[in-house]
């Protein structure tokens, strides 16, 4: 077996994990963001702030559900 | 000599050594494409849910139902419900991957169910086992 051959595997295995890893970290801004956009939707269509507020919260919470059955479905496996 | 063969026997002339660095290289090509594909899909299912401009889409949607709703002489309070519902539609994928389990089982009959109707699609085709 070439050594490069194992060294560029091992790079391609990290290049992997820190992309995973900056897409794990920009997530809550991205979720962020989307919210305040959404929330501004909706204010627009005329609901009052607090109950696009509410509903804001309900939209970025998929974020965590889907964290939840992601880290769960892993520790099953 | 079958492609096979000709495998075979070039894993004999190299032997164990040739058979793992091959093994190696093909792992190496893998990694190479699942490294470029992965981060992709994930970034583009994240996208397609959290954006600025799928927060915008979900949220002009939700906006014109509630206003809807209100020039329609709706309560408030019914409103944003009723607006809180409509998005459950979009925000519910926890309960889909709830119900989304990975490598179980198929429920009871479905097998022969599906065996069934393949069956009878290739009657209708006229590709019958019996006529293979």
């Amino acid at each position: 077996m070439k050594l490069s051959t194992i060294l560029s595997a091992g790079l391609h295995l990290s290049t992997l994990i820190l992309n995973l890893i900056a897409i794990w970290l920009t997530l809550d801004w991205k979720v962020r963001k989307a919210r305040k956009t959404f929330e501004k939707e909706l204010v627009k269509g005329g609901m009052p702030e607090e109950a696009a507020k509410k509903l804001g919260k309900k939209y970025s919470s998929v974020k965590d559900q889907v964290m939840k059955q992601l880290w769960s479905s892993v520790r099953r496996s | 000599m079958s492609e096979e063969r000709e495998r075979e026997s070039e894993y004999k002339k190299r032997g164990m050594k040739g058979l793992a660095s091959e093994d190696a290289e093909d792992v190496k090509a893998i990694l190479g494409v699942v490294s470029k594909e992965v981060p992709a899909l994930i970034k583009g299912i994240v996208g397609s849910v959290f954006s600025e401009d799928a927060g915008r889409d979900m949220g002009k949607a939700a906006g014109a139902f509630y206003k809807e709703l209100k020039e329609s002489g709706m309560p408030d309070d019914i409103a944003v419900r009723m607006t809180e519902n409509y998005i459950s539609v979009f925000t519910n994928i926890g309960d889909i991957m709830k119900n989304f389990k990975m490598g179980g089982k198929a429920p009871p009959g479905l097998e022969k169910e599906f065996e069934k109707r393949f069956k009878e699609k290739l009657a209708e085709k006229g590709l019958t086992e019996e006529e293979k």
